[in-house]
């Protein structure tokens, strides 16, 4: 059943198959050998999406559109050119320390990826800065999106497991901002290297403060998210329904860039995002009860355990193996198909289920930024019109260096747990 | 075959004006039930029995309807590259089959689904009360509406003079 189903979902992927459509078809391959009722196909589908906690994702997607739409990020953007920009390579720590703001307000990488991409990427390359390392920074600083809380992947990762949603968020705070600094470090360097500029006018503190007046607000949305749900006051779900609130209100009195049109375009098009989301999720709902019938996660557990009981080599092995399969298949699908299989290993050999369950949703992360299913590396080739096989060579020192986080996160758990630790989550 | 096909893509574009309008309430109203709920149980202190349950339906209408509207606008995301280096016959080639392999998937998501919802017709939903059908047609629908944009998409690749709309995307 393997070999089937394996070769329908690469068959069909190749062949240009939308992702979602490529999870249902090799299920379906499954059900007919196995003679099972294809009622079971709409079933799984309705109960794969039927979930509140599920509802954070579209919630946060409009929010984050909201905010976008409503001149947020044009005024995170200023500020962080205000912070940074005085450093060599001035716009590519801008770009960075944004992702790093936008990360806070949006849950997605994708959006943040053409946010940025659409606002920064063309004044970079008016400055100097070769397109294709502009479009692949872009794409690299994106991943911090679903690392720095909120986080479409850790909802996901939540509802499947049953982790907490929050904790999860707590964990990702001091990796997010370990990317972030660690990717303005690398830039730095390459800046140098290729003699990219950086904002001559004199610093001055006025400059900065009127910068931060002008994203203050929007700076104030993260606390309302964190706050509210760390502090135990909102669900996940409730508090991307708060920050939305917030974004509207933002956009209609304080910044004064929303009206009725654009709102209603925020309403089309953060719908359609969410739904291509639900339908690989609903899809990949029907493939995990095909893959659970067949019992193929307990082979691929009790393999992994054949192979080692060290929790070191456990990590190591799931890691190198979610590697390659983030290669192929959505984040989202590969949470929902294969977390509850790879926690229960991980869990056997006494690695904290927190921990664990991070280090899976960074590892999804980083498969946003590897072809051939990049999905980070299309949006900044749709932005600038770059060929994928450019933006990807163009990507690899920043993908190294978030493996090489990977690594450190996977390692050194206190990195990831000492703030859930802190709030008395783990 | 012109002529159905010009019929057909009229269909989809009509559809998909009012799938968005569609799109905008469902949106507003599951985005408004959940920030009453957050206003009745801090200001009111009165829970809604049902908000959430609504809020649910209304999210799996997005989903189905929405992902009607994402196939027209090519967001559905999927491995393009290699096929993009396919020769154009075969690419042709590859495309047909494509939509007739979705075109008959979905009509049989549409079968069960709507089975699923005559199945479930007397069933009550547990807190509003309403029949199940309602929110499992979502599914039936969804499906019927990503067909009929197939249909279209499919003798569009019989006659590419005709650009489709809102294609482009690169994800």
């Amino acid at each position: 059943m393997i070999p089937l189903i394996a070769g329908v979902f690469l068959a069909t992927l190749a062949l240009g198959f939308p992702v979602a459509f490529c999870l249902g078809l090799s299920a379906l391959a499954a059900l007919w050998m196995l003679d099972v009722p294809l009622s079971l196909i709409a079933q799984r589908m309705f109960t794969g999406i039927d979930s509140f906690p599920l509802m954070a994702v579209p919630l946060f997607v409009l929010a984050g559109e909201l905010m976008n739409r409503g001149g947020t990020t044009i005024r995170l953007v200023g500020f962080a050119n205000a912070l940074v920009g005085r450093i060599r390579g001035g716009l590519a720590h801008t770009n960075i320390v944004a992702s790093m703001f936008l990360g806070g307000i949006s849950g997605s990488a994708v959006a943040d990826a053409s946010a940025i991409g659409t606002v920064l990427v063309p004044g970079m390359v008016r400055a100097g800065y070769d397109k294709a390392f502009s479009a692949a920074l872009t794409a690299a600083s994106s991943t911090m999106g679903p690392i720095i809380p909120p986080s479409i992947f850790m909802v996901i990762m939540g509802v499947t497991t049953g982790l907490s949603i929050g904790a999860l968020f707590a964990a990702g705070i001091i990796p997010g901002l370990l990317i972030g600094f660690s990717m303005m470090g690398l830039s730095y360097v390459m800046a140098l290297r290729r003699g990219y500029p950086r904002v001559e006018e004199p610093f001055t503190a006025a400059f900065l403060w009127d910068h931060f007046k002008k994203a203050g607000p929007a700076l104030v949305a993260p606390l309302i998210i964190l706050g509210g749900i760390l502090g135990g006051v909102f669900t996940p779900t409730e508090a991307a329904a708060v920050a939305l609130f917030y974004a509207l209100l933002l956009g209609l009195f304080v910044y004064r860039e929303l009206d009725w049109a654009g709102i209603r375009q925020v309403f089309v098009d953060g719908a359609v995002t969410t739904a291509v989301l639900l339908l690989i999720i609903a899809m990949a709902n029907v493939f995990s009860w095909v893959l659970t019938a067949e019992q193929i996660p307990n082979r691929i557990a009790a393999m992994l355990l054949g192979l080692t009981e060290n929790p070191y080599l456990i990590l190591l092995l799931i890691n190198l193996f979610l590697l390659f399969v983030g290669m192929f298949l959505e984040g989202g699908a590969a949470i929902i198909i294969l977390a509850p299989t790879l926690l229960a290993v991980a869990q056997g050999v006494g690695i904290h289920p927190l921990h664990f369950g991070f280090v899976m949703v960074f590892n999804i992360v980083v498969g946003l930024l590897t072809p051939p299913l990049g999905v980070c590396l299309f949006v900044v080739c749709g932005v600038t019109g770059l060929p994928l096989p450019q933006v990807t060579r163009a990507v690899l020192p920043f993908l190294a260096l978030e493996i090489g986080i990977l690594l450190l996160v996977t390692y050194a758990p206190a990195i990831v747990l000492w703030i859930p630790q802190l709030l008395g989550y783990a | 075959m012109e002529r159905l096909s010009r019929i057909l893509d009229r269909a989809s574009a009509a559809l998909s004006r009012f799938a968005e309008r569609l799109l905008i309430l469902l949106g507003v109203a599951m985005s408004a039930v959940v920030i009453l709920q957050v206003f009745f149980r801090f200001v009111v202190y009165v829970p809604f029995p049902w908000s959430e349950e609504l809020a649910r339906y209304l999210m799996i209408w997005m989903g189905l309807v929405g992902s009607f509207v994402a196939l027209r606008r090519g967001r559905h995301i999927g491995v393009n590259s290699l096929v993009e280096c396919l020769p154009p016959p075969l690419r042709r080639l590859t495309s047909i089959g494509l939509h007739l392999a979705l075109i008959a998937f979905l009509a049989l998501i549409a079968r069960e689904g709507l089975n699923l919802a005559l199945f479930n017709a007397a069933q009550k939903s547990p807190a509003m009360m309403i029949p199940m059908f309602y929110p499992y047609l979502a599914i039936p629908v969804g499906a019927a509406l990503m067909i009929v944009e197939l249909l279209a998409g499919l003798l569009r690749v019989f006659s590419p003079a005709a650009p489709r709309p809102g294609e482009g995307e690169a994800a």
